[in-house]
């Protein structure tokens, strides 16, 4: 298991590497030019080329990325051009914030597209299970951002009931009224995703013959359920909920953009209109990194969750048939 | 005298479906007596594991549902009592065996916890004494080291001895009757044989009564006392087993005998086969469900359906040229008595 879990995190470095050779690519590709978004549009030729030189632009893409690599060897993400803070210190000032929204929506949509999925697929084809299909279908095929804008109308607009911009700053209550409409926004369409993969998952483990082994001994129906059958049709579930999350963090730009949420999506997109490229290197090589990490976390549950997964990654031979 | 453990009376399982009825179990009546071994045999869909998951209790509702007849069980019918009693029956009293060990075992758990469980499930002992009693019923099916082999996973065992911890777990309880549904089918010659030894070997020790559930002559001979041949959802005999095999009386039972291979006959000839296939279950019930195959049918027999009717003592067939006054000979002429 942990010999697994080494060899993957080795495999890091490779996949790390292309992202940062495809970022240098498109940044550069891009047409606009850094120095002179900085300087705004009154600035000279001799300025711009002047800081162009400062901020090493003047060199190949090959030099520059060279030179990028061997910062990350020290774990340096090089400096924002526009803040002119280093990079790492922007991010860690960021992804808090992603972070605490992306949990809270995850928590929010677990708790209801689980539940919701395994008791439609225990009562397929009832009236319950009908109108939770209906309801998750609607949530997935919401667009976020007109989601979004409907529950700032409802709430924050109409109602008056909660704000609809920023994180809020007066302690935790504050934190929790700020955080309910962009968060919910982005769990009830994961909640609906989550139903119908739990559904679908678990209406093919409760036709396995060992369910009905688990009803032939006399099992509870929720031990049954709950147990027997929704350990064996997570694998599914965990691989949606771990896409899903890994979308979450790398910033839900648009959420982030219609409730002003200082996370990652919302500084990825500000640096890539600021050309900042250091900061758009750094955010998204950021973000691949939590894919990647998400990724191997999604696989070493697998592992523990089914024995003989468990026994493929440790490489023990497998006893009969 | 023997004491009935198991009497099942004119069953009846339908499953309503999009496409129609379909009358799986219709009209099946049979008894089992204390620490004997009755076989239900017949061709795939003639209704023998819909008739023993209805036993269980274990029918999908929607869309099966049990239409009628009686299912008692020491007395009480137990498709009258509380689901909660139920509960208690299922597992305890009434265990069961499934056909394919490869899946009737939880991947995700050790053999030994789901067989702790299901001890645990009826009795109020402590999780220590549970394990001593699922290792030696692990034992007493004859799996080597059982102490170790306790914390296996499934995936780890073979499939014979996947069985034998399926059979475990079914007598973890020592329940008074076993149901086994084609315990044999998924598993290689030599180890059914072991299967079927070891079934009656516990058979013995623990005066269980048993119900088979076999596509297999060959295994009815082997273990059952009695034995139940269905056709399309009915019984359409019912008798001893030796009586089976030296006096058959229905021409459905004549085909399948006839359709055993022998090892002393000619191998260039042809196996005899019944001609044409089983009804569709959406249709059947008019009259004789085997009416369509029989080469001995008359108009009655495709108006209304014969009745189960005691022939000779302990000999059931439903067949109207079976009864007390005439009987048909297998070459097809009815002898009036």
């Amino acid at each position: 298991m942990l010999k697994y879990t080494l060899k993957r995190l080795l495999q890091l470095i490779p996949t790390l590497l292309i992202v940062v050779l495809i970022i240098f690519v498109i940044t550069r590709v891009v047409p606009g030019n850094p120095a002179a978004v900085m300087l705004g549009p009154q600035a000279s030729v001799q300025d711009v080329e002047k800081l162009e030189e400062e901020l090493g632009l003047n060199n190949s893409i090959w030099t520059q990325m060279l030179d990028y690599l061997k910062g990350l060897l020290k774990g340096d993400l090089g400096k924002s051009y526009y803040y002119n803070e280093p990079v790492i210190d922007i991010i860690s000032e960021r992804f808090p914030n992603t972070l605490l929204l992306s949990v809270f929506s995850m928590f929010l949509s677990l708790l209801i597209g689980i539940p919701a999925g395994v008791i439609s697929a225990t009562k397929q084809y009832s009236k319950f299970d009908y109108i939770t299909m209906v309801l998750a279908l609607i949530g997935i095929s919401m667009p976020v951002f007109w989601l979004g804008l409907m529950l700032v109308l409802i709430f924050s607009v109409k109602l008056g009931w909660l704000p609809s911009v920023g994180i809020g700053e007066a302690g935790f209550i504050d934190g929790l009224k700020h955080i309910i409409l962009p968060g919910l926004s982005l769990a009830i369409i994961s909640a609906g995703v989550f139903a119908r993969f739990t559904r679908s998952s678990m209406l093919d483990i409760i036709k396995e013959d060992y369910i009905k082994t688990a009803r032939a001994k006399g099992l509870r129906e929720k031990i049954v359920i709950w147990k027997h059958a929704f350990k064996n049709a997570l694998p599914p579930i965990i691989t949606i909920i771990g896409i899903q999350f890994s979308s979450l963090l790398s910033g839900a730009i648009l959420t982030e953009t219609i409730f002003s949420w200082p996370g990652m999506g919302k500084l990825i997109v500000d640096s890539i209109e600021k050309r900042d490229y250091s900061l758009v290197q750094g955010g998204v090589l950021f973000v691949a990194f939590v894919y990647v990490v998400i990724n191997l976390i999604v696989d070493i549950s697998y592992a523990l969750l089914n024995p003989k997964v468990r026994a493929e990654f440790e490489g023990t031979k497998e006893g009969g048939k | 005298m023997e004491e009935k453990l198991l009497e099942v009376k004119d069953l009846k399982t339908y499953f309503h479906t999009s496409s129609g009825v379909v009358k799986a179990v219709d009209g099946v009546s049979f008894s089992i007596d204390r620490g004997k071994t009755l076989g239900i045999v017949g061709e795939s869909g003639s209704g023998k594991s819909v008739t023993a998951s209805t036993i269980m209790g274990l029918i999908p509702s929607p869309p099966g549902k049990v239409e009628g007849g009686e299912i008692i069980f020491e007395g009480n019918d137990i498709l009258k009592i509380h689901k909660e009693e139920l509960l208690n029956i299922r597992g305890k009293d009434i265990a069961m065996i499934f056909q394919d060990p490869m899946t009737a075992l939880n991947p995700v758990f050790t053999v030994g916890y789901q067989i702790t469980e299901a001890i645990l499930a009826h009795r109020d002992i402590s999780k220590k004494d549970a394990k001593k009693i699922a290792i030696n019923a692990l034992e007493m099916v004859g799996i080597p080291d059982a102490k170790s082999r306790y914390k296996c996973y499934p995936h780890e065992f073979s499939g014979g001895m996947r069985q034998r911890a399926v059979i475990a777990m079914a007598i973890v309880c020592d329940p008074k009757l076993l149901i086994a549904d084609e315990p044999t089918t998924a598993l290689d010659v030599t180890i059914q044989a072991q299967i079927l030894d070891l079934m009656k070997e516990l058979q013995k020790k623990l005066n269980t009564s048993i119900l088979i559930i076999t596509h297999d002559l060959g295994v009815i001979w082997e273990v059952s006392d009695y034995v139940m041949v269905m056709y399309a959802g009915r019984t359409v005999e019912y008798t001893e087993t030796k009586t089976l095999y030296k006096n058959a009386k229905h021409p459905y039972t004549w085909g399948l005998l006839d359709s055993i291979p022998k090892l002393e006959s000619d191998s260039d000839k042809m196996l005899n086969t019944i001609e044409g296939n089983p009804p569709d279950l959406r249709s059947t019930g008019k009259g004789c469900n085997f009416a369509g195959r029989c080469p001995y049918a008359k108009d009655i027999c495709k108006k209304s359906p014969p009745k189960l009717v005691e022939v000779e003592p302990k000999h059931f067939v439903a067949c109207y040229f079976q009864t007390e006054d005439t009987s048909l000979g297998k070459g097809g002429q009815i002898k009036n008595e």
